[in-house]
C-alpha cells in the first residue's frame, strides 16, 4: 500500500497538467451472448496520444460489474488472470480484444446485454476524470476476427 | 524510384520462380495432417442434445473438439465464434461431415441443458458434452488436455483488492461474487473420420488455413 501511494505520488508529480480526456477510446463492444450467460466480455481500444502514461484502473457500468482480465497462452494452456490495472504508455494504443486483455462483465443488473443494446461504460483512470463511452453489443465473429488480425 | 526500377530489372525472372518454389513447398505441408500417436481414444459423455454419446458415434465425420466452460468470458466464446465462422465457410455437404464438440471442464456448473442453450447461440449443430468430474478427467487425460481451476478464494481476493482500490463502492458486491476462472488447453483438437487426432487449431488460426486442413481430411 505504501509503495502504491508512493507510486501514485510520483505519477502525479511526473504528469502535472495531464488531462485524462486525452485518452481516446474506440471500438467499444460487448459480445452478444446467450441470455443464460453469467459473464460476457467487454472489448475496446485505448489510444493515448499524450506524452504521459495513463493507467486504466477499472471499468464501471450500470448494467453489471466489470473486472479487468487477461487471457494468456502459455505452453498451449490458456490462462485467465485478473489484472489490477492496464497501462497505456505515451503515444501507445492498447487493445482490449479477444484472446488478450478484456473486461469480464458479470452480476447483470438488468439481464445479459442483448445484440443491438448500447451499454454505457465509465473508464476509471488512476488520475483525471472518468471517461464515459458507449459499447455496442455485437453478434458473433466479424468484429472479433477484425480485432484479432488487425495490428496497430 | 530509381532503386525500385533497378531491383525490378535485376530480378525479373527470379521472383516467379521463388514464388512457385514456395508454393510447392508450403502446399503439401499445409494439407498434410499427420496421424498423431499416443493421444486420443474413444469415450462417452452426456450430450447437450440429450442422452449419452460416444466419440465413435461421429465416425466418418471430421471432429473439432474444444475443452472449455460456459462461464468463460473471453476465450471460449471467441473460439466458438471462430469455429462457427469456419463452419459457415463450408458447403452444406462438407458441413454434414463435420462435427464440433465442446467438452465442458466445469462439471460443477455446466449441465447438458445449459450447454445446449449456450452452443445453440453459436451454431445449433454444435454438441456440448459434460459429465461427472471423474469422467471428464478421464477424457482430459486421453487428450492431454490439462486444466486448472483457480480457487474461488483467490479470485474473490483479487476482486476484493480491486474494489478496495475503487474505494469500496462495490466492495460488498465483489465479496458476493462467486468468481472462478479455469486455465485450460487452448487447442482445438482435429480428429479425422476414424477418430484419430490429426492436429490442432488455435483461436488465432486463420480461417483459410483451417478450411484447407478440414477439407484435406474430408
Amino acid at each position: 500500500m505504501r509503495f502504491r501511494l508512493l507510486g501514485l505520488g510520483l505519477l502525479c508529480l511526473s504528469s502535472l497538467g495531464v488531462n485524462a480526456s486525452e485518452l481516446m477510446v474506440h471500438n467499444a463492444w460487448i459480445r452478444a451472448m446467450p441470455p443464460s450467460s453469467r459473464v460476457v466480455p467487454v472489448y475496446l481500444t485505448l489510444h493515448n496520444p499524450g506524452n504521459t502514461e495513463l493507467i486504466l484502473t477499472g471499468i464501471r457500468s450500470p448494467r453489471g460489474r466489470i473486472a479487468l482480465h487477461q487471457s494468456m497462452m502459455h505452453n498451449d494452456m490458456m490462462r485467465m488472470q485478473p489484472v489490477a490495472q492496464i497501462s497505456i504508455p505515451a503515444h501507445a494504443v492498447v487493445k482490449l480484444a479477444p484472446a488478450g486483455l478484456h473486461g469480464m462483465m458479470s452480476n447483470f443488473s438488468s439481464g445479459v446485454p442483448a445484440e443491438g443494446d448500447t451499454v454505457p461504460l465509465t473508464l476509471i483512470l488512476a488520475q483525471g476524470e472518468p471517461l464515459k463511452v458507449t459499447a455496442e453489443v455485437l453478434n458473433l465473429g466479424e468484429q472479433a476476427e477484425h480485432d484479432m488480425h488487425q495490428q496497430h | 524510384m530509381a532503386y525500385l526500377t533497378n531491383r525490378l530489372n535485376i530480378k525479373p525472372r527470379l521472383s516467379p520462380l521463388l514464388f512457385l518454389l514456395a508454393a510447392l513447398l508450403s502446399a503439401p505441408s499445409l494439407a498434410n495432417m499427420p496421424i498423431l500417436k499416443g493421444i486420443g481414444g474413444d469415450f462417452s459423455l452426456q450430450s447437450s442434445k440429450g442422452g449419452e454419446v460416444r466419440l465413435s458415434d461421429f465416425k466418418d465425420k471430421v471432429v473439432m473438439m474444444f475443452f472449455g466452460y460456459t462461464n468463460c468470458a473471453d476465450i471460449c466464446p471467441t473460439t466458438m465464434a471462430h469455429i462457427s465462422q469456419l463452419v459457415n465457410k463450408l458447403s452444406p455437404e462438407q458441413r454434414a461431415r463435420v462435427q464440433v464438440l465442446f467438452i465442458s471442464i466445469d462439471s460443477d456448473y455446466d449441465t447438458p441443458t445449459h450447454l445446449n442453450k449456450y452452443l445453440s447461440y453459436f451454431d445449433p449443430s454444435f454438441i456440448g458434452l459434460v459429465d461427472s468430474r471423474e469422467k471428464i478427467d478421464e477424457v482430459a487425460a486421453l487428450y492431454n488436455a490439462d486444466y486448472v481451476k483457480l480457487a474461488e478464494e483467490k479470485v474473490t481476493t483479487e476482486y476484493k483488492k480491486l474494489s478496495l482500490e475503487d474505494k469500496g463502492a462495490d466492495g460488498k458486491k465483489a465479496q458476493a461474487q462467486q468468481g472462478y476462472l479455469y486455465s485450460h488447453t487452448a487447442k482445438i483438437f482435429v480428429l479425422d473420420g476414424q477418430s484419430r487426432v490429426r492436429g490442432f487449431f488455435y483461436t488465432g488460426t486463420p480461417l483459410a488455413e483451417m478450411q484447407q486442413q478440414i477439407e484435406s481430411l474430408l
